[in-house]
């Protein structure tokens, strides 16, 4: 199964609206009832135990968790190793 | 890593919330939501507003003289005073001077704020212990008090913020432990600047001119609290498990020898994120959240204070204090009670 498939799969599996079955790809996963905050704790560590991956704290950011290609697009380039840190606002 | 000597003692604890409670059902509809949703999102069912006119100061010395009569101490006896809170009566002086002055201190012991957010408390533990151990000083008067009321957005606008926070007060007194007394007594802190604006309240500032506050910052919102709050839980249950993991393993422990564990009571979902992530079981995380709501710097000594005045904690029992807020900042305390 591939990696698309596997994400989809937990999403639908552990989805914060228990008689979900599907959704947009393209569209919030939190505004579609697929995520709730919890949701996005225990995805996290889905991600980093299924796909061996390590979350750093400078690459949480809600906008990669925010729709499904988004997150793919995520899980891919860590695993291509490539960067995924978010720009940040300045604090100044 | 050696464990410190001279360890402090918690020799007295104490806390106050205003009277008025202010259920979801009263909130909901001036946030525009449901008294459902709110507890969905959040775990609160009510939280405690301060009546008009109570200033932060007040709630401090309620907590405060609880915690001097659970110590058997008199104010004079008082060494330091360190009020933790992001939300003080004025900008200066500080809560401490009035709260001094309301505990009728006649002394001038040092008495100064300390802004560290929601990891106030923390950060407060850190400060007392190390005037403590320094030898100077045998009893230190710490508060977290908060008065979030009279500064939150009560509209739909602001309803993710506001449907969380409430008001209160809690108090320890530390105090240099008897000679030959050696109990854990362990605090770590940690602060990350790049996330700052993750959670945090832009106006009223000195970096705003000309007066610091416009009307236009109010109609803006700039005045009130605003926070990313998706990635907040996230960045939060990470750094208190490392925290909690931390401060446990520099007393030379494991996580189930300790008893209790003192969460900053931030959100439910948060706190259930926490037991998952430190692998405790649900009933060791003290959670008080669903009746105070989350009141930062003071949610700690709060559910601490609740917890050994209905004798839930006890002498002897090994306590881990975790607390996260706006900065980042975040910390985790572990003692012997």
């Amino acid at each position: 199964m591939d990696t698309r498939e596997v994400i989809r799969r937990y999403l639908i599996e552990h989805s914060a609206t228990p008689s979900i079955t599907t959704f947009d790809e393209e569209l919030s996963l939190l505004d579609q009832g697929v995520l709730d905050s919890f949701g996005l704790v225990t995805l996290v560590e889905f991600l980093e135990v299924q796909f061996g991956l390590q979350v750093a704290d400078d690459e949480i950011d809600a906008v990669v968790f925010s729709t499904f290609h988004r997150l793919c697009d995520f899980v891919e380039r860590k695993q291509a190793g490539r960067d995924v840190t978010p720009s940040r606002r300045p604090t100044g | 890593m050696t464990m410190p000597t001279g360890s402090p003692a918690v020799s007295g604890v104490g806390h106050y919330v205003p009277e008025r409670i202010v259920t979801n059902d009263e909130l909901a509809p001036l946030l525009g939501t449901t008294a459902d949703w709110i507890l969905h999102k959040s775990g609160i069912r009510e939280r405690r507003f301060a009546a008009p006119g109570q200033t932060n100061a007040h709630l401090a010395l309620q907590a405060s003289r609880q915690a001097l009569a659970s110590a058997g101490l008199e104010p004079d006896t008082l060494d330091m005073i360190v009020v933790a809170t992001l939300s003080p009566d004025h900008f200066f002086p500080g809560v401490s001077a009035a709260l001094q002055a309301g505990l009728g201190v006649t002394r001038p012991i040092p008495a100064f704020d300390l802004h560290a957010q929601c990891s106030g408390f923390l950060y407060g533990l850190g400060v007392a212990q190390g005037f403590l151990l320094s030898g100077r000083y045998a009893h230190v008067l710490l508060v977290g008090s908060e008065l979030h009321s009279t500064g939150l957005d009560l509209s739909a606008r602001g309803r993710e913020v506001s449907m969380l926070f409430g008001d209160g007060a809690g108090a320890m007194v530390l105090s240099q432990r008897a000679e030959g007394g050696q109990r854990p007594f362990v605090v770590e802190l940690f602060a990350d600047g790049r996330f700052a604006r993750e959670l945090w309240m832009e106006a009223p500032g000195a970096s705003l001119p000309p007066h610091r506050l416009t009307p236009e910052d109010i109609q803006s919102g700039r005045c009130f609290p605003v926070m990313e709050g998706k990635n907040l839980i996230l960045h939060a249950s990470r750094k208190l498990a490392q925290a909690g993991r931390a401060a446990v393993e520099r007393a030379g422990l494991t996580l189930g020898q300790v008893d209790w564990i003192v969460p900053h009571q931030a959100n439910l979902h948060l706190l259930t994120a926490l037991e998952r992530a430190l692998g405790v079981p649900a009933e060791r995380v003290l959670k008080n959240i669903s009746r105070v709501g989350n009141t930062s710097a003071a949610s700690i000594p709060i559910a601490l204070s609740e917890a050994m005045a209905s004798g839930k904690i006890r002498r002897g029992h090994r306590i881990l204090l975790l607390g996260f807020g706006s900065g980042f900042t975040w910390g985790g305390c572990l003692f012997e009670y």
